[in-house]
């Protein structure tokens, strides 16, 4: 797709880039202030599998595959391509993982093949990552372990520029200097753009099918980061006074700080700017505080 | 193989299937065979529909008893205030939040047509200023979003610096906003949250250099609806308002609002106090619903009285209810190591129960 400038890219060459970066460069250079369809591809688990019928297990959270319906028909709406929507059925890493850490892996056919993706699963700290349950094993593995230490997921070799994860513990305050590893491919190169995730638990119910549409329609309007903390942000589950609540992170990278922030601050979906050459700094936007359940509050 | 699982992995309803006197750790009898799950993942076992019980019984407000027929009927006299339908005007919006600017009317405006309606100053897809206020050609369905979104320049750290605003001139502001200029009926926010306000905030990092930087650039109000219900107090109703608010150094303070769901409500002419379920059914009716799926473990569970809203052709319609949060993960979970994991399941999901049976109604009578 087309991309436009970030300001200090386009005011500050930069030198090293790869061909097809540079040729993104120049033409986003071109067409500043124009939108161009992205491909969107959706996927979504919400019939987990226990492990004694050869599944990952996970309890069932039937609702899920409607909220990221919810984004993924809006992104339609907004003019982009829906290149694919996978719920259930054979959920298993192969759509998530690169060639590059294991043979067979096909993220270049899935989820890197897209410009804005969204999963939606079960999700844990790993430690230093975010690790995503599937639905089925695939070489051994039931987890999709993303960033940090861990080598599952490279995107931004292929395509893939905005991925957004409806899961808990995908953006932990501890795990952001990992996030970066899972946005880059250190054997082929190239980066994703942005990585929107959860500190702590997230929520899931029908009744939140429209913080995901308003997500998507409102990151036409104002910055991806910010339709996503405000819109995903809640405090409405509350007990003896004591409320709980969902956090939702942005998070950038770049090869400066001023690139990174003003990624944050300005990409749009219709507003999308060259691919990052390095992951040096990251930069994040998050709610101040917040506390979810079986975490503490965000404190990065 | 034989696997120790850390303390963060018991579940209340695990331990107590364990028999576990917290001698830990204990052996997993059920972790993942025949290789299926080589990651380091605890297999979970969904509660017994005995230990489920137990755990709505402890979570259920006190208020819910054996006879609930007055509960209901208070519920359903819920203290509302002027509709939102009747109170909103986009021209006092437009005239207040769009500084003099001129605004476009969007083709989907209007009182016959589906949908939202758009009205905009400046290019969307543009990097300049651009402002947006678009709202349900239903104004009864409560959805009102405005946008306004500074011009793009090239911003280093040194530009992002701390709001000034603080919480409490946030709240004051973004109330004044929304029962003035949007029109929000704010008796309908009975109770204002603990966590009301928060700070947006913005960090870089450079972790090879030790940069570390965080700024709070802006205010987020979060006012859910509560209804003030007799005899009861607050109660949750469908509605939800975020304001987000700046110093405004670069373009209108007023940077967002959303009013999400706040739709005029009436009762439901098919909800009869004489129909309200007690205590036991009710409970009852979420467990076996709960045991219908697999929902994997359950720790702890969250239930709070909540109006629900039936869509209606003209308004929405309140049910009495009880909303449940189904919480996998203890509180005191712990960080794992690097390469585990805490468990497969982890996302909360919330249902609501009606606590009350709807008659079933005929024609267009309408309560």
């Amino acid at each position: 797709m087309q991309h436009t400038s970030t300001p200090s890219e386009r005011f500050t060459p930069r030198r090293g880039l790869r061909a097809g970066c540079a040729l993104a460069l120049a033409a986003g250079a071109l067409l500043a202030g124009e939108a161009a369809a992205m491909e969107v591809k959706a996927f979504a688990i919400g019939d987990f599998v226990p492990s004694g019928s050869g599944g990952c297990g996970g309890g069932d959270r039937s609702s899920w595959p409607g909220m990221v319906d919810a984004w993924y028909d809006k992104m339609r709406d907004k003019g982009h391509t829906k290149d694919g929507q996978y719920n259930n059925g054979s959920q298993t890493i192969q759509r998530f993982c690169d060639p590059d850490w294991k043979s067979g892996c096909r993220d270049h056919d899935y989820l890197d093949e897209a410009d804005a993706a969204m999963i939606a699963t079960h999700g844990t700290d790993g430690g230093d990552h975010w690790g995503g349950t599937m639905r089925a094993p695939w070489g051994g593995h039931c987890r999709l372990d993303a960033g940090g230490s861990s080598d599952d997921m490279w995107v931004g070799d292929v395509d893939l520029e905005f991925i957004h994860l409806s899961s808990c513990f995908s953006a932990d305050d501890d795990n952001l200097p990992g996030i970066r590893w899972a946005m880059t491919d250190p054997v082929d190169g190239g980066y994703a753009h942005q990585w929107d995730g959860f500190h702590g638990i997230m929520w899931i119910s029908s009744g939140r099918n429209g913080d995901y549409r308003r997500f998507a329609k409102q990151g036409h309007s104002t910055s991806i980061a910010e339709a996503w903390v405000v819109n995903l942000y809640d405090n409405r589950v509350c007990k003896d006074g004591a409320c709980h609540e969902q956090c939702p992170v942005a998070y950038s990278i770049s090869t400066t700080e001023t690139s990174a922030l003003n990624r944050l601050r300005y990409e749009r979906y219709n507003h999308v700017y060259s691919d990052p050459t390095g992951n040096n700094w990251y930069a994040y936007m998050y709610i101040e505080g917040c506390d979810p359940k079986s975490e503490g509050p965000f404190n990065p | 193989m034989s696997t120790q699982i850390p303390f963060r992995h018991l579940t209340l309803a695990a331990a107590i299937a364990l028999g576990a006197t917290l001698s830990l750790p204990v052996n997993a009898q059920t972790l993942a065979k025949g290789g299926a799950t080589a990651d380091p993942m605890l297999e979970e076992r969904a509660p017994t529909r005995s230990e489920l019980v137990a755990m709505l019984d402890k979570a259920l407000p006190r208020a819910i008893g054996d006879d609930n027929s007055k509960l209901v009927g208070s519920m359903l006299s819920a203290e509302l205030g002027k509709p939102l339908g009747e109170t909103f005007d986009p021209k006092r919006v437009i005239g207040a939040l769009f500084n003099g600017q001129r605004a476009s009317f969007g083709p989907d405006c209007g009182p016959g047509a589906d949908g939202s309606c758009t009205v905009s100053s400046g290019e969307i897809d543009g990097d300049g200023a651009y402002l947006e206020l678009s709202f349900s050609n239903r104004p009864q369905d409560g959805e009102i979003v405005f946008i306004a979104r500074p011009p793009q320049r090239k911003l280093t750290p040194k530009d992002i610096v701390p709001v000034e605003m603080d919480e409490r001139e946030a709240l004051e502001r973004a109330m004044d906003l929304l029962g003035g200029t949007i029109g929000l009926p704010l008796s309908e926010i009975a109770q204002i949250p603990d966590k009301a306000v928060r700070g947006l905030v913005l960090g870089w990092t450079e972790p090879d250099l030790g940069i570390d930087q965080q700024v709070t650039v802006a205010r987020l109000v979060a006012l859910p609806r509560t209804l003030m219900v007799p005899g009861v107090g607050p109660v949750a109703a469908p509605g939800y308002a975020k304001v987000l608010l700046d110093d405004g150094k670069d373009g209108p303070p007023v940077k967002q609002v959303s009013i999400q769901d706040w739709a005029d409500l009436r009762p439901h002419h098919a909800a009869q106090p004489r129909n309200a379920k007690g205590r036991a059914e009710l409970i009852d009716e979420i467990a076996g619903d709960i045991l219908t799926g697999d929902p994997g473990q359950v720790s702890d569970i969250i239930a709070q009285l909540q109006l629900i809203a039936v869509p209606d052709e003209h308004h929405a319609l309140i049910v009495p209810a009880v909303r449940i949060a189904i919480v996998p993960l203890p509180d005191e979970t712990i960080a794992p190591k690097d390469g585990e994991a805490t468990a497969p399941s982890s996302a909360i999901e919330i249902r609501d129960y009606e606590l009350v049976r709807l008659e079933e109604t005929f024609g267009d009578e309408e309560g």
